[in-house]
């Protein structure tokens, strides 16, 4: 008798879980916008949330192991003589071993111009200003990529570029001669699409300039603008 | 009597001449060159030499098959009616409209010889006219009849529309009805033109598909279609290596013979489903990665890439893909798993006050097309789904084409009137095609409905599913969130674990020295979209 008003009881115990359940789980044929109702639930949770942080993780766009660069620029000497202005016209190729190093030559093509001083004294006192100036300068330079930025003009294109920092030797031939130059050059490259590349950067060619009397060291600093193509 | 000779040699060499020049520019044809030959009409006038005609000059282009077979069986049919002739000159000079109107009257005068030759060309001036489905309806007609279907003229029109077949089928999306089917099963298979319309017969049976796979060439545009008939075929029996199997064998040379960029996202989310199904989820993942962001399928793929996710505990790179996903909304993007994904996270990570905004984003985002869904499955005519599939697209294609093509006959029944001689009204073949054309079009309304109705029954289903699995995540949360109340009223109780062990941003790519971190602050750049990868811990009460 006890058993049976056991078995009662829980037979109607869990008739009434189901009904239940079946009154907060509409059945399969309701309509999906009665299925969806039923899942709305009050504020129950414990406040607060986890502070989150997102970072955007991504490829190079544009990978540069065992890419070959072919490039041409011009340069303007900010720091030379102040009777000689010189402008270059530049070409180089670099190699690039891998995203960060690469290594590169180069050849600048070099005009030189007298300025305003130098004709001043050449009229007032018919003296020509001693000044040696280059004809030719190459280099050879292992580059650095420091680090790997982007930024944007609008909201739908973003643009890619290295900052780079490069060094190693130069040969300078002057109107008296050849000089071994050390160069350095610090400077942005800007990468165009999947195949091409701009470099903005200042380019220093340490070198001894020999004078009629002496010799002395002189920094020859370039701004340069350098148009590549990738392959 | 000199005289006779002379006229009796002049007759007897004309013909060879001519047969010269013709065998000539048969030769120049087999030769690659494209030729044409002058001919001068004969006329029943000018043979009786009762009234001086105008000379007219008609290039016969001998390249095209069925012009060259015309010309041929002409010339050696002596005795063509006038009016036949008159007609051949229409299809000689391209003027296809023009020997259209005529077939009817022409019927009665076609000697028994010339029969096949004349049905094939007039066959042929409704493919040129470009009227799709009165041709091949026409087509399969007389192909029942095996005096036809060997006869040389049929064999010229095979050789004209075989090369373009699969396209033309594709373009015009001709119907089949149940009357074609039973002239097509009839048909010699092993020939390629048979083969191509058997498989355009059998493009959702389920079947048929796989054999027919396997006899139409690898280049075949219906392979794609075929190959995912098949392949869901086999997906439906649970055999996911036989489907794979199809994708492998058929689908793939045909997209990379094709090279369609479309195809090929729809081959790669297939393969992605198939891994998934398989338990293989980095290899799926690696899949749904290729879908390139202009295909359609690239949400969904990406949707679908969550769940992969998700199940390997990548939870860094899951909650970025699910914040891109939610950067990127829109109303037609049916994309119902997206919260739900994301609650089970939050759930798994117990994020506590996340989830009920998840079941909120979720009621929010789905009810509108719970609502859309729930009307256009129980209409007749159902509205068109927001993104119609391939199978969708080729069913609208089908309708638009077929009433464009009723249109034009009737507007070209309009004209046969003054088109023959005495005018008798419209001519009786247009009202006949007509007729076939009105019930051809009643099929395809009903096809597209049926592909309207599939596809929303589809979301149905998938959102029927999101809605259930949601039911659980709901009870869990309940169940946890009331754990975590008689936990914290435990005197000594951790509660949750602090917020404040978020993971190192270097951790994030581990193993992975060549990709490059951005920090995401304020507004996502368009680059960044799909790249984000998340610093939260989760913090649950860690059991003792």
């Amino acid at each position: 008798m006890r058993l049976n008003f056991i078995l009662l009881v829980a037979l109607v115990l869990s008739l009434s879980t189901l009904t239940a359940k079946a009154a907060e789980e509409p059945a399969d044929g309701a309509s999906l916008e009665d299925q969806l109702k039923a899942l709305d639930v009050s504020n129950q949770a414990p406040s607060g949330i986890s502070k989150e942080k997102f970072y955007s993780v991504q490829d190079r766009y544009l990978p540069l192991k065992h890419k070959h660069e072919f490039s041409v620029g011009l340069g303007n000497n900010l720091t030379g003589n102040s009777f000689l202005s010189t402008n270059q016209a530049e070409i180089g190729y670099r190699f690039h071993f891998s995203n960060r190093w690469d290594v590169g030559v180069s050849e600048a093509f070099v005009s030189n111009k007298f300025t305003e001083s130098a004709n001043q004294l050449q009229n007032t006192t018919g003296f020509i200003p001693d000044v040696p100036y280059a004809r030719n300068r190459a280099d050879l330079l292992a580059t650095y990529n420091v680090f790997y930025g982007k930024f944007r003009l609008s909201s739908e294109k973003v643009y890619y570029f290295d900052q780079y920092v490069s060094v190693g030797p130069g040969l300078i031939q002057l109107n008296t001669g050849s000089v071994g130059a050390a160069v350095a050059d610090l400077g942005l490259a800007l990468w165009l699409g999947q195949w091409g590349s701009a470099r903005l950067g200042l380019k220093d060619y340490y070198y001894n300039e020999p004078y009629r009397t002496t010799t002395q060291g002189s920094h020859n600093i370039h701004a340069h603008l350098d148009i590549g193509y990738l392959l | 009597m000199k005289m006779i000779f002379m006229v009796a040699l002049v007759l007897a060499l004309t013909p060879k001449v001519f047969a010269q020049s013709g065998a000539d520019v048969l030769m120049d044809e087999l030769s690659g060159g494209k030729s044409t030959i002058k001919i001068e009409p004969k006329s029943k006038d000018k043979e009786a030499n009762a009234v001086p005609e105008k000379k007219v000059r008609i290039n016969v282009n001998l390249n095209d098959p069925v012009v060259r077979h015309l010309f041929a069986q002409m010339e050696t049919q002596n005795n063509l009616p006038y009016d036949v002739r008159a007609w051949t000159d229409h299809i000689f000079s391209e003027e296809y409209v023009k020997a259209a109107h005529l077939w009817t009257t022409l019927q009665s005068q076609i000697p028994a010889g010339f029969q096949s030759t004349a049905t094939a060309a007039h066959l042929y001036s409704l493919w040129k006219i470009g009227l799709g489905q009165t041709f091949f309806d026409q087509w399969l007609r007389n192909l029942s009849d095996p005096q036809y279907g060997t006869s040389n003229g049929e064999a010229a029109l095979e050789s004209a529309v075989n090369g373009g077949l699969e396209n033309w089928l594709l373009q015009n999306s001709i119907i089949i009805t149940p009357e074609h089917e039973a002239i097509l099963a009839k048909l010699d298979s092993k020939k390629p033109m048979i083969v191509t319309l058997k498989a355009w017969n059998s493009l959702r049976n389920g079947d048929k598909a796989e054999d027919l796979l396997a006899a139409l060439p690898a280049d075949s545009k219906l392979r794609f279609y075929l190959a995912q008939t098949a392949t869901l075929e086999h997906i439906k029996k649970n055999d996911l290596k036989g489907a794979a199997r199809i994708l492998k064998v058929y689908m793939e040379p045909a997209i990379e013979k094709n090279k369609d960029v479309q195809a090929l996202a729809q081959h790669d989310i297939n393969i992605a489903r198939l891994l998934y199904q398989a338990g293989q989820m980095s290899a799926a993942a690696e899949f749904y990665k290729k879908i390139p962001n202009t295909s359609p399928l690239f949400f969904e793929a990406r949707e679908e890439l969550s769940w992969t996710y998700l199940r390997r505990g990548e939870t860094a790179k899951l909650r970025g893909e699910l914040t891109s996903l939610a950067f990127s909304p829109s109303d037609s993007r049916f994309l119902p798993e997206m919260h739900l994904v994301k609650s089970i996270l939050d759930l798994k990570m117990c994020f506590y006050d996340a989830v009920e905004k998840d079941l909120k984003s979720f009621n929010e985002q789905n009810v509108v097309w719970a609502k859309k869904i729930d009307q256009a499955v129980t209409q007749q005519d159902p509205p068109a789904p927001t993104n119609p599939d391939a199978f969708t697209q080729m069913a609208v294609r089908g309708t638009a084409a077929l009433e464009k093509e009723k249109a034009r006959v009737v507007d070209l029944g309009e004209q046969s009137i003054g088109a023959t001689l005495p005018a008798v009204g419209k001519q009786k073949h247009w009202k006949d095609y007509q007729a076939t054309l009105e019930s051809a079009l009643e099929m395809a309304r009903k096809r597209q409905a049926d592909e309207y109705r599939r596809q929303w029954k589809n979301q149905k289903t998938i959102l029927a599913e999101a809605i259930r699995k949601m039911r659980f995540v709901k009870l869990e949360y309940l169940s946890q969130v009331r754990e975590l109340g008689k936990s914290a009223a435990i005197p000594g109780s951790q509660g949750l674990v602090a917020d404040n062990n978020a993971v190192p941003a270097a951790a994030l790519t581990k193993g992975e020295e060549d990709k490059i971190t951005f920090p995401v602050t304020g507004e996502l750049w368009p680059d960044e979209l799909f790249k984000l990868r998340s610093t939260a811990q989760a913090r649950c009460l860690k059991k003792k």
